[in-house]
């Protein structure tokens, strides 16, 4: 006897449009879609729904776009986790942010679920429904929607390599397309460039609760094997192609469903209460064209834009291909994929077919109702690129966003920019397996990154057009008919010119000179860092390798390194920092990490990071109660525990602090400027007795910080 | 009357068992970016140190304590000497740097350099105890290898 789940939310749904040609517009922007489980940060909206609420997808969609798959509870571990978004999500993540038994089983009793297949027994095991979603749009042969994924009742949740659902159509022997599986590889790409991207980019990303191990593979022809994962995905996960329901057509449904999807991420626009779908389009194709312009200036690029491969509302959806690279050469990772600083184009295309499809369901009425009028999609998405870049490169030198803004037209620094950075000696590089290092002329990131300590030191234009020349490291191809080096000689005076009139005028609009000097230099150095972690080929050797570690040991720590500190070596976004966490009284950007609380604190002028081990106290010695075996300490150890710490990799110092005892806590208080940012990490250890907290052989992962003006 | 003191293969026992992890993050440290690798050597060096002090004996802690002292940094203890200190100059007190004057007299005056604003002001009473518990301060010991600005006085 199979165990069916019981008492499981009823999926509300709109009812199903009237005819086709006469599609009512049924959106009431007052009507809640569906209350956000958390109060905190702005992905709360996109991430946290309840744990007894309908998915949102449900209700944005209407059911007819969901197939129903029977689902079977499989044996399984966790082998990664997001905690804060487990929390979110409303599973009982403890204080000290640790896998404990009781979240364990938790999170595998409501997401470890696969697929049950045609004529297969339950065998007794406790089943549940699962949804697979339809859509359909480039890329996608004769599939009709979701082939390996489905969503969870609740929580918005999708699990990703859940078998083979009704919705793949794929004809003949295509093993590679219908065997239902996630390669646990692409659980870990999709965990860490969800989390970085929702720090890197406005408009976020999908985000990764749980890679599941249900101890399966994926065998290959050749008799290999690929580890697989179940693969729980968080986010709206609206794509344009659930609008659709042929390669260029959109099912009656689709101007309903897009017009929920609009409203739910605060994109619609109305005229007297009647949707003006004209309008709305503009400001989903801006939406789209800043997160094209924030994946240039963090050079990152997704690899595989298509229908199915975006969200609605701009953020990061389906992240296997997304890579990173050093510079800014013409990079791509699918033969058929857009290359890097072409990818803005890709999703004109796309959005235009969506557009154009929608309004083709229209009646002529309808279509004048709703203001359905014709859109260039490619032009406007175009300029409005362009504007967001010029912005972000204007940011990219150290300058606060709103400055940014304010100034990104006053000078031709994005123009002088742009130019040096399409500097390539090829046409295109392949990414995939390779780090293009060597392929463009110049790195402009490394100038913008360093540029400001020469600048604010106040030498004279010859030696900062030498400096920023030496900065951009520029590879010639040589040879005595090379113009290139004279180019670039040339580019740069333009640059400094450019820089400094740049500098003048935001100086002019700062309060107190040195502490803008201190904030650009801080800010330009932190966010134009590479993102070294996140090379596509380097990454895969690396998960690969700890995939294979893990399967050798069965230990998911081996993720800390490879996952974790992946991502906190990625973040680079300061004001996406200065947001992060909960906020109490002097303390912000409060996070608990392995069990160590993290805060940056601001009392009147003074700053500093402070770093807390809750403690209790025993006969002779207190127990740090958050840390993994809650160890004891002698009260000789006590007095004599140091944080031997970096803010910078290590590049410097180390650095110690001593502790002191603040109530029931352990308290290291390292003083800090404004504007400073970085990433701490480091051991604890008792000078008087063998003792250290740490992370195996690791040291923390890391806790990302951008100190407040 | 036995022995009170462990026997040697105990001693040995946990000698073994207080390297066992600082060994293990030597391991990684060799593993890290050539360009954080020297640090990571370093402080897997330090934990190593202070794990046979502490497991080793008096003579041994003796031993490992000098050298400790001689081969400290500023920078390494830099929140220690500047304990309780604020700059004069702009009363920030975020420590840049440790400056010494007067080493050859016996009697070294500490001051802390102010990473806002650059200016030296005299370390507290605290921050230069730290400084003799820290550092093998002598009227012949030269602190610039140790990372302290020095006048030469």
């Amino acid at each position: 006897m199979s165990v069916s789940r019981a008492g499981g939310p009823r999926i509300a749904t709109p009812a199903a449009g009237p005819a086709a040609n006469t599609p009512a517009i049924k959106v009431d922007p007052a009507a809640p879609i569906a209350p956000a489980a958390v109060t905190d940060a702005r992905s709360a909206q996109r991430l946290g729904f309840g744990a007894h609420e309908p998915s949102k997808v449900f209700a944005l969609l209407g059911k007819e776009r969901f197939v129903e798959v029977p689902a079977v509870r499989v044996p399984a571990k966790i082998a990664w986790v997001n905690f804060e978004l487990a929390k979110s999500l409303g599973f009982p993540v403890p204080e000290s942010r640790q896998m404990t038994k009781e979240l364990e089983e938790a999170l595998l009793s409501a997401l470890a679920f696969r697929v049950l297949q045609p004529g297969e027994d339950p065998a007794g095991r406790e089943t549940l429904t699962l949804f697979a979603d339809r859509y359909k749009g480039t890329g996608m042969a004769k599939n009709e929607g979701s082939g390996r994924a489905a969503f969870l009742p609740t929580r918005n949740l999708h699990i990703k390599g859940v078998g083979q659902t009704p919705l793949v159509k794929t004809e003949g022997n295509d093993f590679t397309h219908t065997h239902g599986g996630a390669p646990m590889r692409e659980g870990f790409l999709e965990a860490i460039w969800g989390q970085v991207g929702d720090n890197l980019f406005t408009h976020g990303s999908t985000q990764v609760v749980a890679v599941i191990d249900a101890g399966d593979s994926t065998v290959w022809a050749d008799g290999t094997h690929e580890k697989r994962a179940l693969i729980i995905r968080a986010g709206r996960q609206l794509r344009p192609a659930h609008l659709m329901t042929s390669l260029f057509g959109a099912g009656t449904f689709g101007v309903d469903a897009f017009l929920r999807g609009v409203k739910d991420s605060g994109d619609l626009v109305s005229k007297n209460g009647v949707p003006d779908l004209a309008a709305t389009m503009k400001k989903v194709i801006a939406r789209h064209a800043l997160t094209s312009a924030e994946q240039y200036r963090y050079r990152v690029l997704h690899g595989a834009i298509s229908t199915s491969n975006l969200e609605l509302d701009g953020s990061q959806l389906d992240l296997g291909t997304q890579t990173a690279q050093p510079r800014t050469a013409p990079i791509r990772v699918l033969a058929h994929g857009s290359k890097f600083g072409a990818e803005h184009e890709a999703r004109a295309s796309e959005l235009q077919f969506v557009y154009d499809a929608l309004r083709n369901t229209l009646p002529a009425k309808e279509k004048k109702r709703l203001n359905a009028a014709g859109l260039d999609v490619k032009k406007l998405l175009d300029a409005a690129y362009k504007d967001a870049l010029d912005v972000q490169l204007v940011a990219a030198t150290g300058l606060t966003p709103p400055l940014a803004t304010e100034l990104a037209k006053a000078t031709e620094l994005p123009k002088v920019l742009q130019a040096l950075a399409k500097l390539s000696h090829v046409p295109v590089a392949d990414a995939d397996k390779t780090v293009s290092e060597r392929d463009a002329v110049v790195d402009v990131f490394a100038l913008l990154k360093d540029f400001p300590l020469t600048y604010f030191s106040g030498a004279d234009k010859e030696t900062l057009t030498a400096r920023a020349f030496e900065l951009l490291q520029p590879v010639f191809a040589g040879g005595a008919n090379d113009a290139m080096p004279a180019h670039v000689r040339e580019l740069c005076g333009r640059f400094v010119a450019a820089y400094a009139k740049l500098m003048d005028l935001a100086r002019g609009k700062a309060k107190d000179p040195r502490a803008f000097e201190r904030q650009v230099t801080h800010r330009a150095a932190f966010e134009n860092a590479p993102l070294d972690r996140l090379y596509r080929a380097r990454l895969n050797e690396q998960l690969i390798a700890a995939i294979a570690e893990y399967e050798r040991s069965s230990d998911p720590t081996v993720f800390k390194d490879a996952v974790d500190a992946s991502i906190t070596h990625s973040l680079r976004s300061v004001d996406r920092l200065l947001t992060q966490g909960a906020t109490k009284g002097p303390d912000s950007q409060m996070r608990t990490i392995a069990g160590i609380d993290y805060a940056v604190r601001a009392q009147g002028d003074d700053r500093s990071l402070r770093v807390s081990l809750p403690l209790s106290r025993v006969e002779g010695g207190a127990r740090l109660t958050s840390i993994a075996g809650a160890p004891v300490l002698s009260e000789d150890q006590l007095a004599g525990l140091r944080y031997r710490f970096t803010t910078d990799d290590w590049r410097s110092g180390p650095h110690e602090a001593p502790a002191r005892i603040e109530g029931d806590a352990l308290v290291f208080d390292i003083p800090m400027l404004p504007s400073e940012v970085g990433r701490l990490e480091g051991v604890f250890y008792a000078e008087r007795g063998a003792f250290w907290i740490k992370d195996r052989a690791k040291n923390f992962s890391g806790y990302v910080f951008a100190v407040p003006e | 009357m036995a022995d009170p003191r462990p026997s040697p293969e105990a001693r040995l026992a946990a000698l073994l068992e207080a390297v066992k992890e600082p060994l293990r993050m030597l391991d990684d440290a060799r593993a890290q970016p050539p360009d954080q690798r020297q640090a990571s050597e370093k402080n897997a060096l330090h934990f190593l140190l202070t794990a046979l002090r502490a497991a080793g004996d008096e003579a041994v802690a003796q031993q490992i304590d000098r050298y400790l002292t001689e081969s400290a940094h500023a920078a390494t203890y830099l929140l220690d000497l500047a304990n309780g200190w604020r700059c004069a100059a702009c009363q920030q007190r975020v420590p840049g740097g440790a400056a010494l004057s007067a080493v050859q007299s016996g009697a070294p005056k500490l001051a802390i350099v102010c990473k806002a604003c650059g200016a030296a002001s005299p370390a507290t009473v605290d921050g230069t105890k730290a400084l003799f518990r820290r550092f093998a301060v002598s009227p012949a010991w030269d602190p610039r290898p140790s990372g302290f600005r020095w006048d030469g006085t």
